[in-house]
């Protein structure tokens, strides 16, 4: 078992894949904020956070699948179809990026942690 | 990283679409008087940015633009015998620009490509964090 693999940084490495994901998808909707037709997409984060909770209970975070990706409409639609509200989807940009921050940071700090562990006692 | 480079992808095919969009309604808005060189002919006809979905590589779903169509409605008239371009009643045909429908659209696209661009932001500011643990 290596240091990925710990059910904390296997757990942050799901949460960080599933970030770099939904980042992805709001820019094709985004870039595809005047395109006829077109409804936004965001990764299904009930049945992620659901995937993560049995992942917790069971003590194994290796084998949590990514989320799927799912149609969500914003706020409005307008008349030629188009429901993309750039308004709704950089905010969800930003809480996107806040979070992989945050993860990022815990990851960070996991490996301190184990590099405190790993260090002879009385050396700081 | 692969993520990141997808949304990059999107991000950029946005940010073409909308430098398209832009100059077209440009070419609008620039030949909003245009009028036609023969008696009763047609003048300068509105043309419309057509955007669509697109795959690019890896199913990132991109944008692009296919082509501007005709806007096929009325000609505006205008009475003006002495111009050249008057047919027999003394009509000129001017095109079916609005520029006030131009100016919305101009906002809009520059809105969608600053939007645009802040993804690419976003995308970059995310990498270099994650970058920046090899640091420490």
């Amino acid at each position: 078992m290596s240091i990925g693999d710990t059910p904390y940084f296997a757990l942050l490495r799901a949460r960080l894949d599933f970030l770099g994901d939904r980042q992805k998808l709001i820019a094709e909707n985004i870039a595809n904020a005047a395109t006829p037709g077109f409804t936004p997409r965001d990764l299904d984060s009930a049945s992620f956070e659901r995937a993560i909770e049995r992942a917790t209970k069971a003590g194994d975070a290796t084998r949590i699948r990514a989320a799927r990706a799912v149609d969500r409409p914003d706020s409005e639609t307008t008349l030629d179809g188009n429901s993309v509200v750039l308004e709704d989807q950089a905010m969800r940009a930003m809480e996107t990026r806040m979070a992989f921050e945050t993860g990022l940071s815990l990851y960070q700090k996991g490996l301190q942690l184990m590099r405190m562990a790993a260090r002879p006692p009385g050396r700081g | 990283m692969d993520d990141i480079r997808a949304t990059m992808n999107a991000a950029s095919s946005g940010l073409r679409a909308q430098t398209l969009r832009m100059r077209v309604a440009a070419e609008n808005v620039a030949n909003a008087n245009s009028t036609a060189e023969t008696p009763g002919g047609d003048p300068y006809r509105r043309r419309m940015p057509m955007l669509e979905e697109r795959k690019l590589q890896d199913g990132v779903r991109g944008v692009r633009v296919t082509g501007a169509a005709d806007d096929p409605s009325a000609f505006r008239l205008q009475f003006n015998p002495s111009h050249p371009a008057a047919d027999e009643s003394g009509y000129v045909k001017l095109p079916n620009v609005d520029p006030l429908i131009e100016m919305m659209d101009l906002r809009e696209a520059t809105r969608a490509y600053e939007a645009n661009l802040n993804m690419i932001e976003n995308a970059r500011a995310m990498t270099t964090r994650a970058l920046d643990m090899l640091r420490r």
